[in-house]
């Protein structure tokens, strides 16, 4: 865990000091390609696992059964607020001006 | 989320629309084209030897996003001066998406600290599959990519259901993390363009919460 957060932070610290002072497009390129090279070797570790290919049905299942849940659960939560979050920004708004 | 191209919500046009969509599409067929390569062609020893390509590769990418997220000096500008109410909303989706993730993790006999980190991923499919093959296993790696495709894709189908029937700031919420670029244009069409900032900076809030709440939550000890 401790890794992950600190190349976030690290990238955080060079964007926005901008230590990199080049070209955003080529931050840009440079994540894609990386996600496409970690894209394609995830997948080729999920083909060759036998197990896992044997599963995928089951996997397709459980992921719309979270996924909606996930929903389900964050309308709801805001569903409740609705008229507070309306108002609120309204008053920001107001006083905004 | 495709999470290739940034954009901004002014410049969500058809075009960028399309960007998106080839984005997309380009991610599932890179997954497909490795399931591929995994079944058929390469042989054992290759592939014991990709988990060092995954991990080189997710911790450039995990330093990109953040100098991505380092840059993005107007979304905080843009912050402060609506007031930091407008960080109720992003709470409440996350909030809401963990416990609905939680409760359907009960039912489907799934640990907690697996379910929550699922949900976690807010939508943005290919980190959070990603960061939890890499930190946990490859299995709930499959999972967490195949539920945050499948979030994207219920958002599509679901934020006009939302919006005209249940409330405007609901119909941001279940594109969670994904409202800052693919379902912005969905979610503007739905409750109108007043809502996409609302919904961008929401959108990059939950983004910022991910590579920090997934590596946590899947760590818990249930």
């Amino acid at each position: 865990m401790a890794p992950v957060l600190i190349a976030v932070a690290l990238g955080i610290l060079v964007g926005h000091f901008n230590l990199l002072p080049h070209n955003r497009k080529i931050t840009e390129r440079f994540t894609t390609l990386c996600l496409f090279v970690m894209l394609l070797a995830m997948g080729a570790q999920l083909g060759a696992n036998e197990k896992l290919l044997a599963d995928l049905g089951s996997l397709g299942w459980q992921a719309l059964v979270l996924a909606f849940g996930s929903i389900v659960g964050s309308v709801l939560l805001v569903r409740l607020a609705e008229s507070h979050i309306a108002k609120q920004l309204q008053k920001s708004r107001e006083e905004g001006k | 989320m495709a999470k290739g191209q940034r954009l901004d919500p002014k410049e969500l046009t058809t075009k960028s629309n399309r960007l998106v969509i080839n984005m997309t599409l380009m991610i599932l067929g890179s997954v497909a084209l490795g399931l591929a390569l995994g079944y058929w062609i390469l042989p054992q020893q290759i592939v014991s030897h990709l988990d060092t390509v995954t991990t080189t590769a997710l911790y450039l990418l995990l330093f990109g996003i953040g100098i991505d997220l380092g840059r993005q000096k107007e979304v905080w500008v843009r912050l402060w001066y609506m007031g930091w109410q407008v960080l109720l909303l992003p709470a409440l989706i996350a909030t809401g998406s963990l416990a609905g993730a939680a409760v359907s993790g009960l039912l489907l006999g799934l640990p907690f600290n697996e379910s929550t980190a699922i949900g976690a991923g807010f939508g943005w499919y290919s980190l959070s599959g990603i960061l939890i093959a890499e930190i946990y296993n490859v299995e709930t790696g499959a999972l967490a990519f195949i539920t945050n495709v499948a979030r994207e894709l219920l958002t599509f189908i679901l934020v006009p259901l939302v919006a005209r029937y249940i409330g405007r700031f609901s119909a941001v919420a279940p594109g969670g993390a994904t409202t800052m670029d693919t379902t912005l244009p969905v979610v503007t069409k739905a409750t109108g363009t007043d809502m996409a900032v609302i919904a961008f900076i929401s959108g990059s809030v939950l983004s910022t919460l991910v590579p920090i709440l997934v590596p946590f939550l899947i760590k818990l000890k249930t």
